[in-house]
């Protein structure tokens, strides 16, 4: 009975504890203090050579695409730093430069499968010859923020010439949509490939308005699924869906989705914030898969804590959503969340979380710093 | 060594778990063993529930029992132990409260 009532004490007091105010992670201007830690580390590790061979070499024992979309994620938390603060321009585009010329040498030494799981090489690409959506998109969109920062000359070629290699492949399905892996077609793939060529469209003046809308057309009558009205995660290049919709899919292609058509971006954020979204005694947290449908646990997913169906994985993702979206509540209960969880750590002023990992910690401070790229896009003039 | 099993004995093995002073003894045991974990560095294992391990070695069994361990004691610390605290403190109140009501 003690025990009982002690526990119906604490428990509801403990996110206090672990509550941060929302300035501290989430601000329209100016640069939040933990963005700037995040970055601090990130940073460092683009310039200490040892750091980063120990870091990548980390990611990719696990999983090589860690290692690619770990340079994703602070390229384009890098570009929005430097719009939030001008004053950090000097310091972060050479350290996006160094990413971006890092990664377009290794895909050309190496070849784009370098940053696929090993699956990636076992069976042919549908549509030859084979590239993956998920190495172009992310690329393109990482060219695409750089120049919203500031113009780099050479880097306008490389992006139009990937936009056209991107859409030529995905007009070439019944979907709008292009693979990722073999016969596999990813709704975050393909919504951040969309807003990478709305950004090249913003910068070089083409217009590839008609194909945003077709795509979005195709997807809301056969990318749907029809019990929770979410974006499946996968499905083949002929729109046969593979797996429902997933947490760690869903959250950023909404957000990819807000510079493409804002009005299915907030159907989208709506439905991922009632079917994966919830807050616990003040904790906040996202599941993988809906209750109407669950998936086959992966290196994406994670495991998932029972009867909960909380994963890590997509409660990261789910920040992006928050931040994107400015559901307050329920970004400053997932920051709770991290606070108790992910074992925050705090060395010379660069923070990390130990119970995440390079990508993880990346993806976060996305979630601190995004806004001002979409803002430039959507509104239409420079910063 | 027979002084450190003799205390063990009066804190732990002689009292009752189900009782004030048992709540808050294995309060204090939960805490003592967070706090060495942490002195001895251990948090840094915790990345081992991200599939990683820490430094730019492979994944191994002694990693994941370290980060385990670690994340144990922690929410043992900050869920359990306060519970046990309150739970402690509720109970001896109502056994005061009653022995003062009888006399």
């Amino acid at each position: 009975m003690a025990l009982a009532v002690g526990a119906a004490v604490w428990l509801p007091l403990l996110h206090l504890f672990f509550t941060l105010d929302l300035p501290e992670f989430h601000r329209a201007h100016g640069l939040p203090p933990r963005a700037r830690q995040l970055a601090a580390r990130h940073i460092r590790l683009w310039t200490d050579e040892a750091l980063r061979a120990e870091e990548t070499a980390r990611m990719r024992l696990r999983n090589a695409e860690w290692d690619f979309m770990g340079r994703s994620f602070l390229v384009w938390s890098l570009a929005n730093m430097a719009l939030r603060d001008p004053d950090l321009r000097p310091q972060v585009l050479p350290v996006m430069d160094r990413v971006i010329e890092e990664t377009l040498r290794v895909e050309q030494e190496s070849g784009f499968q370098h940053f696929l799981m090993p699956y990636g090489r076992v069976a042919p690409f549908v549509v030859a010859p084979a590239r993956s959506l998920f190495v172009d998109g992310e690329i393109a969109l990482m060219l695409g923020m750089r120049r919203i920062v500031q113009e780099k000359p050479e880097y306008a070629p490389l992006l139009a010439a990937r936009v056209d290699l991107m859409v030529e492949r995905m007009k070439r399905s019944p979907v709008l949509s292009a693979e990722s892996y073999p016969d596999e077609c990813w709704t975050f793939c393909n919504t951040v490939a969309l807003a990478a060529i709305r950004i090249a469209d913003f910068l070089d003046g083409t217009d590839h308005s008609d194909f945003l809308a077709a795509w979005v057309s195709a997807a809301r009558e056969q990318l749907v699924d029809p019990t929770t009205g979410l974006l499946v995660a996968t499905y083949t290049p002929g729109g046969h869906r593979l797996e429902g919709p997933e947490g760690t899919s869903i959250w950023m292609a909404a957000h990819c989705l807000q510079l493409v058509d804002q009005e299915f971006a907030e159907d989208q954020y709506r439905r991922a914030r009632r079917e994966l979204g919830r807050i616990a005694l003040g904790f906040g947290y996202a599941r993988e898969w809906p209750r109407s449908w669950v998936g086959p646990m992966d290196v994406d997913s994670g495991p998932a804590v029972p009867l909960l169906g909380l994963s890590a994985a997509a409660s990261s993702m789910a920040l992006i959503g928050a931040g994107a979206f400015g559901d307050t509540d329920y970004l400053s209960a997932l920051h709770a969340s991290l606070q108790f969880a992910a074992f925050p750590s705090t060395e010379d002023g660069a923070l990390k979380y130990c119970a995440s990992n390079q990508v993880g910690d990346a993806a976060l401070l996305y979630s601190t710093v995004l806004g001002p790229v979409w803002d430039v896009v959507r509104g239409g003039g420079r910063p | 060594m027979t002084r450190t099993s003799s205390v063990w004995r009066r804190l732990v093995r002689d009292r009752p778990l189900f009782s004030p002073g048992g709540f808050l003894v294995r309060a204090v045991l939960i805490g003592t063993a967070f706090l060495a974990c942490h002195l001895l560095g251990l948090r840094e294992y915790t990345t081992v529930m991200s599939g990683s391990a820490p430094g730019g070695d492979r994944l191994h069994a002694v990693h994941t029992v370290l980060g385990t361990a670690y994340a144990l004691f922690y929410f043992g610390s900050t869920v359990a132990a306060p519970v046990l605290v309150i739970a402690a403190g509720l109970w001896w109140a109502a056994g005061w409260a009653s022995r003062r009501a009888v006399r």
